[in-house]
């Protein structure tokens, strides 16, 4: 009896040891959740009934207007749009063209906020969310913004603002 | 785990399982021999007190061979009676996170409480060999220092930082099986094989140790784990020891 036990042991315990080996490896886990907040904007206009519908734009440029100069960038048609906030500080603002192609004029949208430090895992660390507090921005082809939802986080499914877009 | 750490387990383990495919060999021999004796009545209580100190010897391996973490874990065993085995373990730790936009070190030391039930029959008042499974409450003090961090945005600049140190207490649940065979007189080898349940996991919500020392993963609820025990027992008879039975 005792000796099959020895016998078990033995092998368990290799078997053990192979595992032992094996996770000492460590390294990072791959990040797997969206690591940065993302403010989802969404072009609208109110149709003849008076609802809200959403209207795409044929070539969006958006751009950051950072310390380093303005970093652009130039969507394809679409009425949905993920910018960023800065993490530097409590307010950004982005400039907004609704059709690079055409040469529209751009409006600048500014952006004011309270940020919120989040850990989101040992693989993604941390990052920060945002509670909006206030959204302007010029009036040449933007004609007003609703804040539908201020907490931004890196839920990529909730939208925050919608823009309506002068007719 | 990585491809080459994937390769090497499977390599041991292939190793390990066909050693195992001798078992069967073993296993008839064994059985034609136990069909010709036959079963005596089980006895109970008669075996005196063990008192067992065991080390975990896997954990200076593992400690060698990784550089971020570290651990040793020692386990106190009493036998009580009618198979059961009260259970004391302890031991520290510690880890460091060493990571492009994030860096701490974390400390912790750790106790559990608990019993063992071997489910082996026993043979003789010599016969300490078990199989086990049980069950431990186990608790930790983990401190964490300082963690620098950098939040990294390659459109508005990285932003530092450094979220203060801090104090927690962790809780968990355990069960566990095992074995423990003596290698020679009062000489004990074995392996626990566990799983563990954090209790209280929300309190690791602002930043979640990556090791703790004798539960694993801070960011995960449930980790399971192994221990290999090297044990020193010392034994002494039972005042009113009944007579061992004896084979009819």
């Amino acid at each position: 009896m005792i000796n099959k036990h020895k016998y078990n042991f033995y092998h368990i315990a290799a078997v053990l040891t192979a595992l032992l080996f094996s996770s000492c490896t460590q390294e990072r886990q791959p990040c797997i959740t969206p690591k940065y907040a993302s403010l989802i904007l969404k072009t609208v206009r109110l149709n003849a009934s008076g609802s809200v519908v959403d209207t795409p734009m044929p070539a969006a440029v958006f751009g950051a207007i950072t310390d380093s100069g303005t970093k652009g960038i130039i969507f394809p048609r679409s009425a949905t749009f993920s910018l960023s906030l800065s993490p530097v500080s409590d307010s950004c603002r982005w400039i907004f063209a609704p059709d690079t192609t055409t040469g529209t004029l751009a409006d600048t949208i500014t952006f004011k906020y309270n940020r919120q430090l989040e850990f989101i895992s040992n693989a993604c660390g941390y990052t920060y969310f945002y509670g909006l507090t206030r959204v302007t921005s010029t009036n040449r082809n933007i004609d007003s913004i609703i804040i539908t939802n201020t907490t931004v986080t890196n839920n990529v499914n909730n939208s925050h603002l919608q823009v309506f877009i002068r007719p | 785990m990585s491809t080459t750490a994937t390769y090497r387990y499977l390599f041991a383990l292939s190793l390990s399982l066909l050693c195992l495919g001798a078992l069967p060999v073993f296993a008839q021999s064994d059985t034609a021999t136990n069909a010709e004796e036959k079963t005596p009545d089980r006895p109970k209580n008669i075996a005196g007190h063990q008192l067992s100190i065991g080390f975990d010897i896997a954990a200076p391996v593992r400690n060698y061979l990784t550089s971020n973490r570290y651990s040793y874990e020692l386990e106190v065993s009493y036998y009580h009676k009618k198979e059961y085995y009260w259970v004391a373990e302890g031991g520290w730790g510690g880890s460091n996170v060493i990571f492009n936009d994030l860096k701490y070190n974390t400390t912790n030391y750790f106790g559990r409480l608990g019993f063992n039930k071997s489910i082996l029959y026993r043979e003789s008042t010599h016969d300490w060999d078990m199989m086990f499974i049980g069950m431990r409450v186990a608790l930790s003090n983990v401190n964490r220092g300082d963690a620098t961090y950098t939040v990294i945005d390659s459109v508005w600049g990285n932003q530092p930082g450094v979220s203060a140190g801090k104090n927690f207490v962790a809780g968990w649940l355990e069960i566990t099986t095992g074995m423990r065979v003596e290698l020679a007189k009062g000489l004990l080898a074995g392996w626990n094989l566990r799983g563990k349940f954090l209790m209280n996991g929300r309190s690791f919500k602002d930043l979640a140790p990556i090791n703790i020392a004798g539960f694993g993963r801070g960011d995960k609820n449930a980790n399971f784990d192994f221990n290999l025990y090297l044990s020193y027992a010392i034994r002494w008879s039972r005042k009113n020891n009944p007579t061992p039975p004896t084979t009819k």
